[in-house]
């Protein structure tokens, strides 16, 4: 296994009666596409902003290259592009202005990279970045964190705003990046990219982690999607088995859907006892998965 | 420097145009009211009884001195310089904040001492320019209307506007730096500087001096820059003072505090 690039360490931060995150602990090892999902609130842009040494730990610790994010973030922010949720920067400059400012702070010539990253998304350097649309912003913002060719991106929603066309050159560029040694953190409520890109994903829910778990190991941890439409009524304690959740009912009682990840030939033998008009086992998607955890 | 050159290219126009403003006015201005003092013959009697030119801290004796009607002027301007500072030291960091760009800027590889720094010397700078633009202007102005003032007096007036704007760009940079989601820095500025120039006021006006320690409009007297020829030493000690607090708590508290977002 490579050696940890990021490090969370009972990471938590409060402020007052709001809630943060709570004792988050995990790591993120060099070269893997890191994914941090969440719904809106749980705490992935407080942690992120964590890690860019943005905010405070109230306690616990965050580092990256083995740095304190709290103690060096400068020293670390050399090695690290980071995209923020919000794409807010100095709207009375020009796009090609406010990127080469970007490149004098990281102390790199970013002229060459700044216009083929900006020709790859179909970036006008020569606009105010007051007078772009929200995906252009966003463009900024990812081309802004690419530009010192750093050997870890922070990303905190890098894909909202875009339109699917550039979403998937957004995508070919991470795998590129990737592949030349960068490690990736993505922030990301769409799961389906975060399926599509991620080795590994933590899943945070109010403020605590849920759990880490590689995308494979989600994926094959035995849960299977079941739906089936039988002749007559299903008794509502007919799937009370071992390994059934996220059991859903139509009001007739003749369909039903479930996640199952119990014994096959118990689940065969309730099937078998049923007269099935239709029925469907398919794996679940990221989607079913970690709406799974959030039961 | 870096940093330094950002803040200059974006606060450039707005200083630059305080700048001229306040050189117009004070050169504009400086003929008109020695015009009038030229006619103090026939001012009334009670024209320098009032409370008014008390809390000035203006006499008619001085007011009929080279440099009397100028000092009275500059207390004026003062007022537009502490604005100006304030709102200039304010605006460095909380524009950051308001307009949401701190989360780019502090998560480059400059770090807060530097942007720190320069949002520092940027404000230096704006004062600089600020109260050389005026310097030049009121000594043009005195050149042309009233040659043979005394120059070491006129610098000491000068140097209060100087001074005073200082005190105000710093404690706007560090008020920023501890309330940074301040979405009317104008306003605050406009406020604090009012109020600041009224505890002076009410200090004269009551002739207590110790209440003019709560005022930095109190340590540049025209009267007594006029009768010593220096600023008070007690008052300068304690305004160098309270620019080192302001300076090391803006610094302390920029190093420990969570970047204010605005969203």
């Amino acid at each position: 296994m490579n050696e940890p690039v990021i490090v969370l360490n009972e990471l938590t931060k409060s402020y007052g009666r709001h809630r943060g995150v709570e004792g988050i602990s995990f790591s993120v090892c060099q070269g893997e596409i890191f994914g941090f999902i969440g719904p809106n609130g749980a705490g992935k842009s407080t942690t992120i902003r964590a890690l860019m040494g943005l905010l405070k730990p109230t306690s616990g610790s965050a580092s990256i290259f083995g740095l304190d994010c709290s103690q060096e973030p400068a020293r670390i922010a050399k090695d690290v592009g980071y995209l923020p949720s919000e794409n807010c920067y100095y709207n009375n400059m020009k796009v090609r202005e406010m990127l080469l400012y970007t490149a004098e702070l990281y102390g790199v010539d970013g002229h060459r990279r700044m216009e083929e990253l900006a020709g790859r998304f179909n970036l006008d350097l020569s606009r105010r970045i007051g007078d772009l649309s929200l995906g252009d912003k966003k463009k900024v913002g990812i081309v802004s964190a690419l530009l010192p060719s750093p050997k870890l991106l922070i990303m905190d929603e890098p894909t909202s705003g875009l339109d699917p066309l550039i979403q998937q050159t957004f995508y070919d560029l991470l795998k590129e990046e990737n592949e030349h040694g960068t490690t990736i953190f993505l922030s990301s409520h769409v799961l389906s990219e975060v399926q599509r890109l991620c080795d590994r994903v933590a899943i945070l829910r109010e403020g605590k982690l849920v759990g880490v778990q590689s995308m494979k190991t989600l994926r094959e941890n035995g849960y299977k999607k079941i739906s089936l439409t039988a002749k007559s009524a299903i008794p509502e304690d007919f799937f009370s088995i071992p390994g059934t959740a996220n059991f859903e009912q139509d009001k007739a009682g003749t369909s039903v859907s479930f996640m199952f990840n119990g014994s096959s030939m118990t689940i065969m033998e309730k099937l078998h006892q049923l007269e099935l008009e239709d029925i469907l086992i398919e794996e679940p998607s990221l989607e079913e998965i970690f709406l799974h955890y959030y039961e | 420097m870096l940093i330094f050159r950002f803040e200059w290219k974006r606060t450039r126009n707005y200083i630059l145009i305080w700048a001229a403003a306040l050189a117009v006015c004070i050169f504009s201005m400086t003929p008109v009211y020695y015009d009038m003092i030229e006619t103090a013959g026939t001012l009334p009697s009670g024209f320098t009884q009032g409370g008014f030119w008390e809390t000035l801290d203006v006499s008619l004796t001085l007011l009929m001195e080279p440099l009397g009607m100028y000092s009275f002027l500059t207390g004026f301007f003062m007022i537009a310089g502490g604005v100006f500072g304030m709102h200039l030291g304010l605006s460095l960091h909380t524009g950051e904040c308001t307009e949401n760009t701190a989360e780019y800027l502090y998560t480059k590889p400059c770090g807060r001492q530097m942007i720190f720094k320069g949002k520092m010397l940027c404000a230096l700078v704006g004062v600089c320019v600020t109260g050389i633009s005026y310097l030049l202007a009121s000594f043009l102005t005195m050149m042309l209307f009233r040659p043979g003032f005394p120059v070491g007096e006129f610098l000491l007036v000068v140097g209060s506007f100087v001074l005073l704007t200082l005190f105000f760009a710093l404690l706007g940079l560090m008020v920023g730096i501890f309330h940074p989601n301040n979405r009317s820095p104008l306003l605050t500025a406009g406020l604090v500087v009012f109020v600041e120039y009224c505890i002076t006021s009410f200090s004269r006006t009551v002739s207590i001096r110790a209440i003019g320690f709560l005022s930095p409009f109190s340590f540049f007297s025209p009267s007594e820059i006029h009768d010593a020829g220096a600023y008070s030493w007690d008052y300068m000690l304690w305004y160098l003072l309270l620019l080192f607090a302001f300076i090391i708590l803006a610094y302390k508290k920029i190093l420990k505090r969570d970047i204010a977002l605005a969203v």
